[in-house]
């Protein structure tokens, strides 16, 4: 394979770090919330099942909190708001650094098809479990570090922890 | 003092608004450090590259030093923060299954965002993943995790020191773990680069 | 390391050690258990019968009676807390819903927005939603009801047993974060 000059650029990840904090506390300052994803996830499927099947969602016990006469729309939320705008800075990020195209990120030594498979996989496991742990890796661990919750460390040993042994495991998929 | 919309110091458009700009700017990092490449993304599981560790501690501890500066002085109640519950069993196996998904998949939700937003393939499965598995958890839904929860335990109470103390504990042990893995990067990469290193940024 | 990577992980070191030195915070209210103690073997915290009945024949406007006799029973009462916005009710809240008490709530607004919404109602246009035009008829008779102000009577009261006044923590207010 020639030569590509495909030197990717990236921040240096403490100075991405202390940036990423300082929103931290903007969010916390400003909304008193935890910077998420996972709860994005969530409204989006509970708007969704309740613009189709609306009797079922008012009385099955995930969605009817949410979906009640009178009651504002779920996508009308500070998470939803927020990815939003995370999604707006990623693809400025990705325009200013050429990188915005369309292609799939995976390890040379593998497939595309072996990549999404697994993709999707990983996805299903972190719908079942962001919910499972009310949160993922920013929702949960990030934002539960940053006010000392308990709950955030343990998180953050779990998923790290989890990592680290199932790693071996799926290692071809990587290196 | 902090926080605002919670004390209704500031309007619910200027709230969301302010949503829609810290978003931006998480964004803008989360990209900029290279989160859309999976492939740096599970570097930290095999010592290629600890872009995740770096930034996800620096962001941790920036956040909690600046928030509980912020609660010392009186700009800020913490307490009237958004402010995870404790469930032991549930956040445990959550985070075991969050763990496989990582290492499989590659992202985590936020990521696979941003991925999916910038054009990568495999994100936008990603994405399409989590939401199959959100509607799967929800119509199985089950209401037993109200039993297990401990309420809201702050980590440092729960060990008998003070908040403070127990941030500047996290950030040694931050700083050292910052300088070890980038020998550990270093050495390994010197040794055994893996395929289209250039790619990584490194 | 890169100059870089030096100059923030020295910002954070140095801002950690600024926090452990800083005051453990001022903002704090509630008390360790030494502190707890000490209170406790001073004994300040007593108020004589005598105390007390002077002060209610006086009418002193500064003391607020608790009765928590039969704890019990208020169990299955509803304790809503209000002040006058929603800060310090909810502070309240936070204290005694972390003391295990279930049915306890915050007024949404306080005293402020019980002015602005039931004795002050704002006359909805034309435009508005039917949930509006409901909500403003009922607030214009329980103006009446506090008040003894005669009001227009748009329409019989029997629609305002429709509409269940709300005065609960509205689930927006706390932030709701993460995924719960």
């Amino acid at each position: 394979m020639e030569e590509k000059s495909k030197q990717n650029h990236y921040w240096n990840p403490y100075l991405a770090g202390f940036v990423i904090g300082l929103m931290m506390i903007a969010a916390y300052y400003f909304s008193g919330e935890g910077l998420g994803g996972s709860g994005a996830f969530k409204s989006v499927a509970i708007a969704g099942v309740d613009a189709v099947a609306h009797n079922y969602a008012k009385d099955a016990a995930y969605f009817a909190p949410s979906v009640q006469e009178g009651a504002e729309s779920p996508l009308n939320s500070w998470l939803i708001f927020e990815v939003l705008g995370v999604i707006a800075g990623a693809v400025i990020s990705a325009a200013y650094f050429n990188r915005l195209s369309f292609n799939v990120g995976k390890s040379p030594k593998i497939t595309n098809k072996t990549r999404l498979i697994a993709a999707v996989f990983g996805g299903i496991l972190w719908g079942v479990g962001s919910q499972l742990g009310r949160g993922c890796t920013s929702g949960l661990i990030m934002s539960g570090m940053a006010v000392n919750a308990l709950s955030g460390y343990i998180g953050l040993i779990a998923v790290f922890g989890g990592g680290y042994a199932f790693a071996y495991f799926v290692r071809k998929l990587w290196i | 003092m902090g926080p605002l919309f919670p004390q209704e110091l500031i309007s619910e458009t200027i709230n969301l608004l302010l949503a829609f700009f810290i978003g931006t700017g998480f964004g803008l990092a989360l990209e900029g450090a290279g989160f859309t490449n999976t492939r740096k993304l599970a570097g930290v599981f095999y010592g290629y590259d600890f872009v995740v560790l770096k930034v996800f501690f620096t962001a941790a501890l920036t956040a909690a030093i600046g928030l509980f500066l912020m609660n010392s002085y009186g700009l800020m109640d913490i307490k009237l923060t958004f402010y995870p519950q404790t469930f032991w069993i549930p956040t445990v196996v959550a985070g075991i299954i969050m763990a496989l998904g990582f290492v499989v998949g590659g992202f985590c939700p936020g990521t696979s965002v941003c991925a999916a937003a910038t054009g990568k393939i495999d994100g936008i499965v990603f994405v399409g993943g989590v939401l199959i598995g959100v509607l799967g958890y929800a119509f199985s839904y089950e209401t037993v995790f109200e039993k297990l929860s401990l309420g809201q335990v702050n980590i440092a109470e729960w060990i008998g020191i003070s908040n403070g103390l127990f941030i500047f504990i996290v950030t040694m042990v931050a700083v050292v773990a910052f300088v070890v893995v980038t020998k550990i990067q270093k050495a390994l990469n010197d040794k055994n680069p893996v395929a289209e290193i250039e790619n990584l940024g490194l | 390391m890169k100059k870089t990577d030096i100059i923030v992980i020295s910002i954070l070191f140095l801002a950690s050690f600024w926090l452990l030195l800083a005051p453990t915070s001022g903002n704090q209210k509630m008390l360790n258990s030494k502190e707890m103690l000490q209170e406790i073997q001073k004994k300040n915290h007593f108020v004589s019968v005598d105390n007390l009945a002077k002060r209610i024949i006086e009418n002193d406007p500064s003391i607020l009676l608790i009765d928590v006799r039969n704890a019990k029973e208020q169990e299955n009462m509803n304790i809503i807390f209000y002040s006058n916005g929603t800060t310090q009710a909810s502070e309240a809240w936070m204290m005694v819903r972390q003391m295990g008490f279930k049915n306890v709530n915050v007024l949404q607004g306080g005293v402020n927005e019980w002015f602005s919404l039931i004795l002050n109602p704002e006359e909805p246009s034309i435009t508005e939603t039917k949930l509006e035009i409901e909500n403003y008829k009922f607030r214009m008779s329980a103006k009446q009801y506090f008040t003894g102000v005669k009001v227009d009577n748009q329409q019989n009261s029997g629609s305002s047993t429709s509409i269940k006044v709300n005065t609960s923590k509205k689930k927006k207010k706390g932030a709701s974060g993460g995924c719960s």
